[in-house]
């Protein structure tokens, strides 16, 4: 792969930024449903990492048929009441869209709702999650339910990507540090969502080679095998390879370990399974 | 098929309720969850099961009632909710939009409207029900409990004139509930009950409205003639056998049906699949009649029985009298 | 194919505690003249043997102390030296990683060495830097040297030595050790002449650990990946295609070969670092003729040897072969003993192995 392709710049939809990013892989944070006929007119389909639509919830979402083949991502605040999706379902299931949820009690209950409806769904879980029960209770449902289903990110990732994943699957939210490099409308650029939001910015677009890339790259890769530089914690965990938070507190039971471990297994089961023709 | 109980509370307190004692039970607590409908939505599926039939308490009061029914609708069940008709018009407006959402519900949306006669009912339930029934008597199938012998329908032929309801009556009748005082028609009393029945059914061909009898009525009550005119009447249906429906509680424990619903209890998470349940059940009536075939001792010996045509009579009275007679140990309930 | 255990520096920046170089006086670096020398003579092996390759592992020593020019001019020599056979050199590399930058990986790669092999212990002051053994700066410069690895698209093994430190802590350094690579091997420590800061351990010890790391490694080994020796003895258990750790090959006779920083010639590095063997040097021997000595005689007679004597009837003799033929002449004086580390062997896989995958050995390709 071409050293520039392995980067993703998450720009707002302005032309003069996604010129600037050409030749790099793009995700392009669209300001409303509007913008996408545009976005997937400018940028090619080989640069096109996704759309990302940021709403308040999934009723009146719509996903117009020429929409259907596109990478959207969708980042909600939560579903909403199911009367209100239905009408929009055939569309929403139809797609490769994608609709996270932070990981509140209910929006778990509506990924499993969603999920069984074919709608594709994620939870965004993260350090501030603490819903493990919920969650592996949902996991259970998504790796041993045998009736058809769409599979929940990000679980479906870690199944599918488990034996070589070492960094866990925190890409699936654009947030991998050397990875993704978040753009605002002026071009500044820093290394996460996060650091965007506090305007603590590495460089602008007018200088790519001045970002370092490689180096920032490598940087980030380093920082997120540190926990491996102890005998202790997250470093001796046997779910470090999926778990994308690695923040335990020494002396501190992880709040996060006994779900990550429970996906690790399904992971494994799911594989298992499928080698089984089962 | 199996009977989801969306919830233990209700609008009402009606005196044969055969729920009554779950409901004492959980004092109205507990209701549905979601991950519990979809997983009752999967194992129906992978059964082969088509149909969700809501019950309660008062299904509707479930607070996610309507987005349940367009769940169930959307996942492809016909949905059938047994209500007392008393709903609220947040409901309601929940209950239209299912209707415009899904252009097909009123084939596969219906109601069971168990109706108590408004000479005997309190008059602002009495209106809830015919404003219920006002605007979705066209998917309302009326039914009626008997729990005493001098039982009145007229006030249904009434009903289903005014708000062109389905043109079908389902015709209930009160059970002993296993180690419960509640009120029942006896076993001398089913007699008595048969024949007003029968004494209703020129008007239900007159009208073109069809009788349907819920389970427990044995064959042998009706002379050949008046199985003839059952048979006319309700449009060649009509069994005589156990229902066997099993009931599941909002906390997903089941059992075989109200009367029984003391005994041989398990999580629906029990059973890997719809048919083990179910076959569960089934085999728990069967336990029974080995024990006692019906509610007559002529029952072991019936023909009917034998061929499958008769269920000899409600197992809930097959276990009072087994209860009476202290032959209860052999079935290790 | 012969692999030939090329140590052009015995220089370490670490001091890592059960290293037996670190306790050498030690030689200086490979000159220029005797890597010319190294490859004239791998030129001449392989013009004679059309039929053959060679690998080159770089050892020490910490390679990268030699630096990028030393590299790069290794890889000039070799086309220089050997225009028409150099297709047939191969080289690897064993490195703590901890002097890794560009400079370096580009040299590496191009010497066309696309895989690393190295070490690790998480455990602190085994594996570190100066007098106190500082782990914790070693191991954040190992992190970023395999991170660079792999932003180059690299790969890399670990190797991790057991030692008596290692022991309370089977789980937790599997967990930890797999968090970091599917590619690990565990070896015990060998400890020769001496045991190095009480880090020795038993042949028992050794199979313990390794059988407590074995009933983590089995029911999820798909995950894992190929974690050495389980995988070597689950490979030879279901007869599928396994090659054995030169320990246990038998054959270290027929390919294995040492060259020091001053062209001297050895067995391998532990015959070199324990002063067992001496083949002369490189300045006037060729490597055929090293193979051809009559010490190799004794290599390929020590199966014979062993098959009626102390390896007799040994159901586990297809994976054993009596082990390290070092360890005999380190004790014995000659190459007619097995190992000492048999017991481990025999230990592990009686008492862990087959118990747990419910397989037993009766011989090449014939588990039950």
């Amino acid at each position: 792969m071409k050293s520039e392709m392995k980067y993703v710049f998450v720009i707002p939809f302005k032309k003069e930024l996604v010129e600037k990013t050409r030749g790099f892989k793009v995700a392009v944070r669209a300001a409303e449903a509007g913008e996408i006929d545009r976005i997937s007119a400018s940028v090619s389909p080989k640069a096109l990492h996704c759309i990302e639509l940021v709403g308040e919830s999934l009723a009146g979402v719509e996903i117009k048929k020429e929409w259907r083949k596109l990478p959207l991502v969708f980042r909600l605040e939560k579903a909403g009441p199911l009367l209100d999706i239905i009408p929009s379902l055939p569309g929403l299931s139809g797609s490769m869209a994608r609709f996270y949820f932070p990981a509140t009690r209910e929006n778990i209950t509506s990924a499993r709702v969603l999920s069984s409806l074919m709608v594709k769904t994620g939870l965004l879980i993260g350090e501030e999650t603490s819903e493990w029960e919920a969650l592996e209770d949902l996991l259970a449902y998504d790796s041993c339910g045998k009736v058809a289903h769409s599979a929940v990110e990000p679980f479906l990732r870690v199944y599918t990507g488990y034996k070589s994943l070492h960094d866990g699957y925190d890409e699936l939210y654009l947030d991998r540090e050397g990875v993704f490099f978040h753009c605002d409308e002026s071009g500044n650029v820093a290394l996460s969502r996060e650091a965007l939001r506090k305007k603590d910015c590495i460089g602008s677009l007018d200088d790519l080679p001045g970002l370092d890339l490689d180096g920032r790259a490598l940087a980030a890769r380093v920082e997120r095998r540190l926990p491996l530089a102890k005998f202790e914690g997250c470093a001796v965990c046997r779910a470090w390879r999926v778990c994308a938070v690695r923040k335990s507190e020494k002396d501190r039971p992880c709040p996060r370990k006994k779900f990550m471990t429970a996906l690790l297994e399904a992971a494994e089961e799911v594989n298992r399974n499928a080698d089984d023709n089962i | 098929m199996p009977n989801i109980l969306l919830t233990q509370k209700c609008v009402r307190s009606c005196p044969y309720c055969f729920a009554r004692k779950q409901m004492n039970e959980n004092d109205g607590g507990d209701t549905l969850k979601w991950e519990d409908l979809v997983y009752l939505a999967d194992m129906f599926a992978q059964g082969g099961c088509k149909e969700m039939r809501f019950l309660g308490g008062e299904p509707t009061l479930h607070p996610a009632f309507s987005d349940f029914v367009a769940y169930s609708l959307q996942r492809g069940f016909s949905v059938t909710v047994f209500t007392s008709g008393i709903m609220s018009d947040k409901v309601k407006a929940g209950l239209r939009r299912v209707y415009k959402t899904f252009p097909g519900a009123d084939k596969d949306l219906s109601f069971l409207c168990n109706l108590n006669d408004p000479e005997v009912s309190p008059p602002e339930e009495t209106k809830k029900v015919e404003e219920f029934l006002g605007e979705f008597g066209a998917s309302v199938m009326p039914g009626f409990n008997i729990y005493r012998k001098d039982f009145s329908l007229d006030f249904l032929f009434r009903y289903i004139e005014n708000y062109k309801l389905r043109r079908s009556i389902r015709l209930g009748i009160t059970h002993p509930i296993f180690k419960e005082n509640n009120s029942y028609i006896s076993i001398p009393g089913m007699k008595e009950v048969t024949e007003r029945i029968m004494g209703y059914v020129p008007r239900l061909i007159k009208e073109d409205v069809a009788p349907s009898l819920d389970c427990g009525f044995p064959l042998c009550h009706f002379d050949d003639a008046q199985l003839g005119l059952l048979y006319k009447a309700s449009r060649g249906t009509g069994k005589f056998t156990c229902g066997s429906p099993v009931d599941i509680g909002p906390d997903m424990m089941a059992w075989a049906c109200f009367p029984l619903s003391g005994i041989r209890r398990r999580s629906v998470y029990e059973f890997d699949s719809y048919r083990e349940m179910m076959d569960y059940y089934r085999d728990l009536g069967r336990d029974i009649r080995k024990e006692s075939a019906g509610i007559y001792e002529k029952c072991a010996a019936c023909d009917w029985l034998k061929r499958g045509l008769c269920g000899g009579g409600c197992t809930a009275h097959i276990l009072k009298e087994m209860d009476n007679s202290n032959r209860l140990g052999a079935l290790n309930l | 194919m012969p692999t030939i255990i090329f140590k052009a520096t015995e220089r370490c920046n670490a001091n890592c505690a059960y290293c037996d170089v670190v306790h050498k006086k030690l030689a200086p670096d490979m000159s220029m003249e005797t890597l010319r020398a190294v490859f004239n003579r791998v030129n001449d092996y392989l013009s004679e043997k059309p039929e053959e390759q060679i690998t080159l592992t770089w050892h020490g020593g910490e390679v990268l102390l030699l630096g990028a020019e030393y590299l790069r001019a290794a890889a000039r020599l070799q086309d220089e030296c050997c225009p028409a056979t150099k297709k047939r050199v191969h080289h690897s590399i064993q490195s703590n990683l901890t002097l890794l930058n560009q400079e370096l990986v580009d040299a590496l790669l191009a010497l066309g060495i696309r895989n690393v092999g190295t070490s690790y212990d998480p455990l602190d002051h085994v594996r570190g830097f100066g007098g106190g053994r500082d782990s914790d700066s070693y191991n954040k410069l190992f992190l970023k040297g395999v991170s660079l690895l792999e932003e180059n698209g690299m790969g890399w093994g670990l190797i991790y030595v057991v030692t008596k430190r290692s022991l309370p802590y089977p789980a937790e350094l599997f967990f930890h050790l797999t968090n970091m690579t599917r590619t690990l091997m565990i070896n015990p420590v060998l400890v020769h002449g001496g045991n190095q800061d009480g880090l020795g351990i038993t042949p028992e010890e050794y199979a313990d650990f390794l059988g407590e790391m074995f009933k983590l490694w089995w029911p999820s080994r798909e995950r894992y990946g190929m974690v050495r020796p389980f995988s070597e003895y689950h490979g030879y258990y279901s007869d599928s295609d396994a090659s054995l750790i030169c320990t246990r090959s038998g054959n270290c006779g027929h390919n294995h070969m040492y060259i020091g920083p001053q062209g001297q010639l050895s067995h391998c590095s532990s015959a070199a670092d324990w002063g067992l063997i001496d083949y002369g040097n490189i300045g006037d021997t060729g490597i055929g003729e090293v193979f051809g000595r009559q010490k190799r005689k004794d290599w390929l007679d020590r199966s014979e040897v062993l098959m009626k004597g102390d390896c007799k009837d040994c159901r586990f003799w297809d994976i054993c072969h009596g082990g390290c033929p070092m360890d005999s002449l380190a004790i014995h004086g000659d190459l007619s003993h097995k190992t000492n580390w048999c017991e481990s062997t025999r230990l592990f896989l009686t008492r862990y192995f087959e118990p747990i995958t419910g397989l037993r050995y009766e011989g090449r390709g014939r588990a039950l």
